[in-house]
């Protein structure tokens, strides 16, 4: 009797966990199919948004007139006026797909050289929500011929362009007016556009929004007057917006640190418009920030920015181990110093008074980045020891003694050798570019859109 | 020295034995249904999966409507996808969107919901449906 009852109790025992387990299984397996139909949510709130940037692209991008004098044409104050925002918010002209039982929402982060987009989905099951969100980086469809270059000449030289001194891997293309290219080059395919072709048209747009935006900030009653500093010990000001003016006399100074070797400083993301310069330094990390200023904005010692959209009026400079990821418009220069990093995916757009932007990657400097120096003055440098991941794009001049891999695109190359256009003594390797590797928004003739970088949590 | 079963030991095992039995038996077919059920759930979502992998290659103008078996080991299951366009009514000027409503804006893509069926278990009802939208912009991957 008392093994008849055993056998029993361990047959219910083995039953009741076989129970348990597979009702488990079952339960793990809903929830699972939960959570995938709130990530085909955020996907489809991720859809929508990349429908509505493009059809706001299609409505504010021109078709260009075809010049290949490098510099950029300015589109018109009623295209700027139609998307004052520059493409920036949240996205609600979409529905729920037939049949689902969830929300979801999607919001486009400024810029207008790449887009970043967050979208979240979102399923109830039980008495639960499952949320799935993805922060994407949208940029723009590459045209892999435009793109299948490691050095690409626009300017016609004579004597044509002296590539001895240099190591290329890829095609070398050069313009030619008239008979075939010299040897183991390439005539350019695209002599109507020129190297306009690698250069958004959205940039005229974007200053334009930006400039008036800081201009209307100056003006508001709740704008701080002069300069200050902000670390762990002094913390920001409330709101989403910090703005400091010096109501024209001066310039207001705004210094965001903390100091090395302590714990990383990370407040919250804001915009911050300032009236002067910026300064970013120490052990400080800014996610998503905005910095709009009318002086020069600077990250220093070991400073972060990611997912950011820096706009300078009298430049940018990241050194020491500064870290950038995101987009730069900046007005005269641009410098990538010591050991600074930019991590991809980033665009910068430089340009200057009369063209001339300059741009420099010195140092032990590493950037992936997709750069475009505006006009016919411009110079664009790869000092020794500097590496570039990406496009490099001058209206003027580039010179490089350091490494490019990927594409370089320039007016004229220049090596110091006078009026002699050579290629330097730097390497072009087009074959190392990171299939990854982001293209700006709106370029002329893209076809569509790119996810640059994409992530689930 | 130990002694034999008398028969009312026995049968009052047997008693115990017949009532425990039903609990048993019943415990043990829910166990094999609840791992089928889990089973079948998990299929359902890979296959959904695979067909979202599929859409995504599929340029948005080309979606069609689809039934199609898939096995998985020895199971069957049949795939429904459904395409609800977003067209533009030339009549009104807007674009509609099959079975929604209407929407504001004509450059909303298209939404697809699949649903995967189990034949062997119950061919009218859907083991799983998933629903998601598919952008209208040409995405370079």
């Amino acid at each position: 009797m008392p093994w008849v009852l055993t056998g029993m109790g361990l047959s219910m025992l083995v039953a009741t966990l076989a129970w348990n387990r597979a009702w488990t299984h079952r339960e793990r397996a809903a929830i699972l199919s939960a959570r995938w139909q709130a990530q085909l949510l955020a996907e489809s709130a991720l859809a929508c948004a990349e429908d509505e940037l493009w059809a706001r692209r299609s409505a504010v991008v021109r078709p260009d007139t075809g010049r290949d004098s490098g510099k950029v044409r300015e589109l018109g104050r009623d295209a700027a006026d139609s998307v004052p925002d520059g493409g920036a918010g949240v996205v609600d002209s979409c529905p729920v797909p037939p049949g689902v039982h969830g929300t979801m929402s999607a919001e486009i982060g400024e810029g207008a050289l790449l887009a970043p987009v967050s979208a979240v989905g979102t399923v109830r099951f039980g008495r639960r929500d499952e949320v799935r969100s993805i922060r994407a980086v949208l940029g723009g469809s590459i045209d892999r011929e435009l793109f299948d270059v490691a050095v690409s000449q626009w300017t016609t030289t004579t004597p044509p362009l002296d590539i001895s001194s240099s190591y290329i891997v890829g095609n070398i293309r050069v313009r030619v007016d008239a008979g075939s290219p010299p040897s183991g080059m390439f005539a350019q395919p695209r002599a109507r556009l020129g190297i306009t072709a690698y250069v958004p048209e959205s940039k005229a747009l974007d200053t334009t929004v930006l400039q008036s935006r800081l201009k209307e900030a100056f003006r508001r009653p709740d704008a701080l007057l002069g300069s200050a500093w902000y670390g762990p010990s002094r913390a920001l000001p409330r709101g989403h917006e910090v703005v400091h003016t010096s109501f024209g006399k001066g310039a207001s100074i705004v210094v965001l640190e903390a100091s090395r070797g302590g714990a990383v400083w990370s407040p919250p993301a804001r915009t911050l418009l300032v009236e002067g310069d910026v300064t970013v330094r120490g052990d400080v990390l800014l996610e998503g920030w905005t910095i709009l200023a009318r002086g020069q904005v600077s990250l220093e010692r070991g400073a972060r920015l990611r997912n950011g959209l820096v706009y300078a009026e009298r430049g940018v400079v990241l050194m020491d181990d500064a870290e950038f990821q995101g987009q730069i418009l900046s007005f005269r220069a641009f410098s990538v110093l010591d050991k600074s990093r930019i991590l991809g995916p980033s665009v910068a757009l430089c340009w200057g008074s009369d063209s001339s932007a300059r741009v420099l990657f010195e140092g032990d400097s590493r950037s992936k980045v997709y750069l475009v120096a505006l006009g016919g003055g411009s110079t664009v440098e790869v000092a020794r020891g500097a590496l570039v991941e990406g496009v490099l794009v001058s209206g003027g001049t580039l010179k490089n003694s350091g490494r490019i891999h990927g594409a370089a695109v320039a007016g004229r190359f220049d090596c110091g050798r006078g009026a002699t256009s050579c290629t330097g003594w730097g390497e072009y390797d087009r074959s190392k570019l990171p299939p990854d590797f982001a293209i700006p928004l709106g370029l002329p003739g893209s076809k569509g859109l790119r996810v640059a970088a994409w992530e689930v949590r | 020295m130990r002694r034999g079963y008398t028969l009312v030991e026995v049968m009052m095992a047997m008693g115990l034995l017949m009532i425990l039995t039903t609990p048993l038996a019943w415990m043990t077919i829910q166990t094999a249904n609840g791992k089928a059920r889990a089973r079948r759930i998990d299929d359902a979502t890979c296959l959904v999966r695979e067909d979202w992998g599929l859409v995504r290659l599929t340029a948005p103008k080309l979606l069609r409507d689809t039934v199609y078996p898939r096995k998985i080991g020895d199971h069957e299951y049949l795939l429904v996808r459904r395409v609800f366009d977003t067209v533009p009514d030339p009549a009104t000027a807007t674009a509609v969107i099959g079975q929604v409503g209407t929407v504001a804006a004509p450059t909303v893509g298209p939404s697809v919901r699949a649903c995967v069926l189990d034949p062997a278990d119950d061919p009218d009802d859907s083991v799983r449906c998933f629903g998601w939208r598919v952008p209208l912009t040409e995405i370079q991957r």
